[in-house]
């Protein structure tokens, strides 16, 4: 053991980390007092079998910021069932819970019931600045020993979380090889620069401390609204005749709103061919960029996240028929039930109803992405086309008959899956809630399952008399428990 | 698994070839069977005034009755110059397309020099084939410059997509008989006829090539008995097997396993009027439909579709029905469907375009969507995917007659600060929606006052185009990037 440690501190010698012992100084605070190791464990859905799921268990870092809260990514926390905490790097588990998190900025707070965890813990100080990019450093645990390691910074972006699709700002950094953990703390000067999570392409990206700081602070107000969004499209305005035609003079500025959704989130006024020319007074670009005073350019997107929360009010200067107006756009929360399709299903258990081996489960993308690694292709075309759609007032959700259960009953249906129900009985299907009711009205001893149209097939009868005992056979022989899971 | 078309692209030249003195007429079929060299050019779909590279491809073919040579469609496709070879003989034939069907991959030639067909007996067209029965191939496949022989027995005999055009199914034959690039369009011999003509193989499977048989040849040559060739009809309906009892019982059905159900109608109005969905096909013509949508056709068990193939264009089939737990039977008159044609690959006609102030427009189609690159199918054109093979079908109020694609952009200062690039679905141009080509030359005609507006799906992007600025380039920008029209409709 002595040995493996020994060769670990050279090697990080060599490759320009170094042992945080004695080092403290350089990196302006003692790091190993405030950051922490957390165990995350909980459970997972197959969303090919909804009924089934196994354990998954995750190491995070947190770091100690206020008396009692340590700070971490969302990441990784859905479907808890334990969460752990350790200090120093390799000494006792200590149980916590999670007292807040928010999966749209991917951040949460872990505390520790025992008051003796934060015995000789000193909480760190986030930066409320953007840090100097020459002096960063992750630092993390490896085993008993704190490491530092110098990180080169590339930019600040704003980009769609690992979790959320919601766009925020996002502090880009090489990769930053071999992590212990996801969320991995980047400090500057004495202070939290940002945490890592868990993104996956080129580069690591990390969740800078400002942002966290606006955040936290929303938060400990006690009443979190949770992050709003921009719910229109808009188009850079490369094109000069364009704003000649829309007569607007001087130099190309601005974006132009293209289209707006329909229902109660088009309340705020914009509308298409407006340019818009400034938010919160931050004037706009012709490529929708803006200049911010912590992170230099960022697309205007930020600007529903930037010290703001759903239901805040963003001042929009519009160039609307010739003159400049001034739209109060009241920012409406981001859900994950935003789309069509839902982009997650987290701290819920999957939805799903069987109907004499018929499995049906509500359209989500965990479950299109049951079609493997290489679900944008592999899963059915009209899944993934679907998952591209918005929510109208008619179709705000969808069901699924997600596969079949073989049995005597619905013999002839065995390979179908995938399938997008339209109706059942004569019924509107658009929500579990919906099919649940549909199928206590059969007609003439049958349930008759309309598709929708461009399905491989419009429609499959059962027989109603003999489902309920063909169902409870089906739920034996495949060791299912229920036949039903829907949600109140 | 891929299916793939097999005649033989050459690469080398070919050899000089010291032919044998001809003996004379003899009644080996090899005689008969002639190789055929295609020299051809493929427009490119997002530059449609263009041809791609010259491609010097060779198939076999043979010789029927009429002074023509039977090949496949692929064999001769988008030829610029066609030159047949007889068997040992040295000289090279000019040859040119008589009739050609896309659909069920079919070609005759007709070769100019009547010196060409002396000596030559034509081949009789004979039975479809038993299975396990051994049949011959004759042709001129890669890895040779002689005639080549292969023989093997008929495996099966099923429903099988013709790959050539993509998206239809006709009767086809599986042979063991080893089917090579180079051998499309050879005949198939069984006791001195043809019984077959070579045609396509399945990447990564061995020992399995594919044949035409007689049913789909002789449908072909029927068809162009008064001088044009029309195509397969289509009925226009899905059908589903009906095995369920819960199903069967609805539907009123006693006799077990016979029985499919019509699962839903094309947008084909002869059919809409006489079909329903949920009617249940008893009896095509005199094939006895069975529950998993088969009949028993010359001894094997293929799909029902196979029975709505024997009728031409405008002919009718006689189906017996149950509808509300009634027989009935009804008299089904067929015709060639087309509507589909951009979501098949498209031949010999080349792309409709316009281009206005460097904007090229060309209507969405599979062809065009391959100019996407090896991922075109990726989530990133779902809306052009959707539009091109889905919309129809599942959406006909909002379907196009034929969507309009901005397909690329030839660059000049007008045009130079778009944001859209091309791969783009056109929606409206000056508020007219685009449902043709034809509506974007009209709607250019209607500016909106000084401006051009285009915009496009699906989220309503818009671009500008100042008029007096177009109308005074749109001719240079022809001019500079070698443009010889600006459409081709």
């Amino acid at each position: 053991m002595k040995m493996f440690k020994k060769i670990v501190l050279l090697g990080v010698l060599v490759t320009g980390g170094f042992c945080i012992h004695g080092a403290s100084d350089k990196l302006g605070f003692d790091w190993g007092k405030a950051i922490v190791t957390i165990e995350a464990s909980g459970v997972q859905y197959d969303f090919r079998q909804p009924w089934n799921k196994q354990p998954k268990q995750i190491l995070k870092s947190g770091v100690l910021i206020r008396a009692r809260e340590i700070l971490t990514t969302a990441e990784g926390l859905d479907n808890l069932l334990m969460v752990r905490v350790q200090k120093g790097g390799e000494s006792k588990w200590w149980e916590a819970d999670v007292k807040w998190l928010d999966y749209h900025a991917n951040l949460a707070l872990i505390s520790v019931k025992d008051e003796k965890f934060f015995q000789g813990l000193k909480p760190a100080v986030l930066c409320d600045k953007s840090p100097d990019k020459n002096n960063l450093h992750v630092v993390r645990w490896k085993g008993a020993n704190l490491e530092a390691r110098k990180v080169e910074f590339v930019q600040y972006t704003v980009a769609e979380g690992v979790i959320s699709s919601l766009n925020c700002v996002q502090m880009e950094l090489e990769t930053i090889q071999n992590p212990t953990t996801t969320s991995e703390i980047i400090v500057s000067a004495g202070k939290v620069a940002a945490i890592t999570t868990g993104y996956k392409g080129e580069n690591t990206r990390a969740i800078p401390a400002v942002f966290i700081r606006k955040v936290l602070s929303e938060q400990e107000k006690g009443k979190w609204r949770g992050l709003g969004y921009f719910a229109f499209w808009w188009q850079p305005s490369y094109n000069p005749s364009l704003h000649e035609y829309l007569k607007l003079g001087g130099e190309p500025r601005g974006v132009v709103v293209i289209s707006t959704p329909e229902g109660a989130k088009n309340q705020n006024g914009l509308k298409p061919m407006d340019i818009i020319l400034e938010i919160d007074g931050y004037p706009i670009d012709n490529q929708g960029n803006y200049k911010d005073p912590d992170f230099g350019k960022l697309i205007l997107e930020n600007l529903a996240i930037k010290n703001k929360f759903a239901g805040d009010t963003v001042n929009i200067k519009v160039w609307r028929d010739g003159t400049e107006q001034n739209v109060k756009y009241v920012l409406p929360k981001y859900d994950f039930s935003e789309r069509l399709v839902p982009q997650q299903v987290l701290d819920k258990e999957p939805e799903y109803l069987i109907l004499g081996g018929l499995v049906f489960q509500p359209l989500t993308e965990p479950f299109i992405r049951s079609f493997g690694s290489d679900w944008r292709r592999a899963a059915p075309f009209r899944l993934v086309y679907l998952n591209s759609q918005e929510p109208t007032r008619e179709t705000p959700s969808l069901v699924v008959l997600s596969g079949v259960l073989p049995d005597p009953i619905n013999i002839g249906y065995y390979d179908y899956r995938g399938l997008v129900v339209d109706s059942v009985n004569g019924i509107t299907v658009r929500t579990m809630k919906d099919l649940k009711e549909a199928i206590s009205q059969p007609k003439d001893g049958c349930h008759v399952i309309e598709f929708q149209k461009g399905e491989s097939v419009r429609r499959l009868v059962i027989d109603a008399i003999r489902e309920p005992e063909a169902t409870k056979r089906i739920l034996l022989r495949y060791g299912i428990q229920s036949s039903i899971r829907i949600a109140n | 698994m891929k299916l793939v078309m097999i005649n033989n692209a050459f690469k080398t030249a070919v050899a000089i070839y010291i032919a044998s003195i001809l003996t004379c007429f003899s009644a080996e079929p090899e005689k008969s069977v002639i190789q055929i060299i295609n020299f051809s050019q493929q427009p490119i779909w997002d530059a449609p005034w263009r041809f791609d590279t010259l491609r010097r491809s060779g198939g076999s073919g043979f010789v029927i009755k009429g002074k023509r040579i039977m090949t496949n469609a692929h064999v001769v496709s988008w030829a610029k110059e066609i030159l047949v070879r007889k068997f040992q003989d040295p000289k090279l034939y000019r040859a040119r397309v008589a009739f050609v069907g896309h659909d069920c991959d079919l070609a005759l030639l007709e070769v100019d020099d009547p010196a060409f067909f002396e000596g030559l007996e034509p081949l009789e067209i004979g039975e479809l084939p038993r299975v396990r029965s051994t049949v011959v191939t004759y042709g001129y496949p890669a890895g040779g410059e002689q005639i080549s022989y292969t023989r093997g027995v008929v495996s099966r005999i099923e429903l099988q997509t013709y790959v050539h055009i993509g998206n239809r199914s006709l009767l086809c034959v599986q042979t063991d008989a080893a089917i090579n690039p180079g051998n499309s369009g050879g005949p198939v011999i069984q006791d001195g006829l043809v019984v077959g003509v070579a045609f396509q193989g399945i990447q990564g499977l061995e020992n399995t090539g594919f044949f035409i048989p007689p049913p789909v040849i002789n449908h072909f040559l029927k068809d162009i008995e008064d001088g044009v060739y029309h195509g397969f009809p289509t009925a226009g309906i899905r059908i589903s097997q009906l095995q369920n009892p819960a199903y069967r019982k609805k539907l009123g059905l006693t006799i077990e396993g016979i029985g499919a159900r019509i699962d839903s109608i094309m947008p084909i109005p002869s059919t809409q009027k006489l079909l329903k969905e949920d009617d249940v096909l008893l009896q095509v013509e005199n094939y006895i439909v069975g529950s998993d949508a088969s009949i028993l056709y010359e001894g094997n068990r293929v799909h029902v579709a196979v029975a709505f193939q024997g009728v031409q264009h405008g002919e009718s089939v006689k189906v017996k029905i149950l509808r509300d737990k009634k027989e009935m039977e009804l008299s089904l008159p067929l015709y060639v469907y087309d509507e589909d044609k951009r979501a098949g690959n498209q031949y010999d006609v080349l792309p409709r375009y316009f281009i206005y102030a460097g904007l090229v427009f060309t209507p969405l189609s599979l062809d065009y969507m391959r100019t996407l690159g090896r991922d075109w199918s990726d989530e990133a054109n779902a809306e052009l995917v959707y539009e091109l093979l889905y919309r129809r079908n599942e959406d006909p109020e909002k379907a196009r007659k034929e969507p309009i694609v901005l397909a690329n952009i030839l660059p000049h200062q007008i045009n130079a600060n778009f944001g859209v690039k091309g791969r783009a679905l056109v929606d409206s141009i000056n508020g007219i929606k685009i449902q043709c080509l034809e509506d974007v030359i009209e709607a250019f005609k209607k500016p909106n006052g000084e401006f051009h507006i285009v915009k496009f799906l699906p989220h309503n992007s818009v671009e500008c185009l100042k008029v007096s600025d177009a109308e005074r380039v749109k001719d240079e920008i022809l001019k500079l990037h070698g443009v010889p029209s600006d459409r081709r409709l």
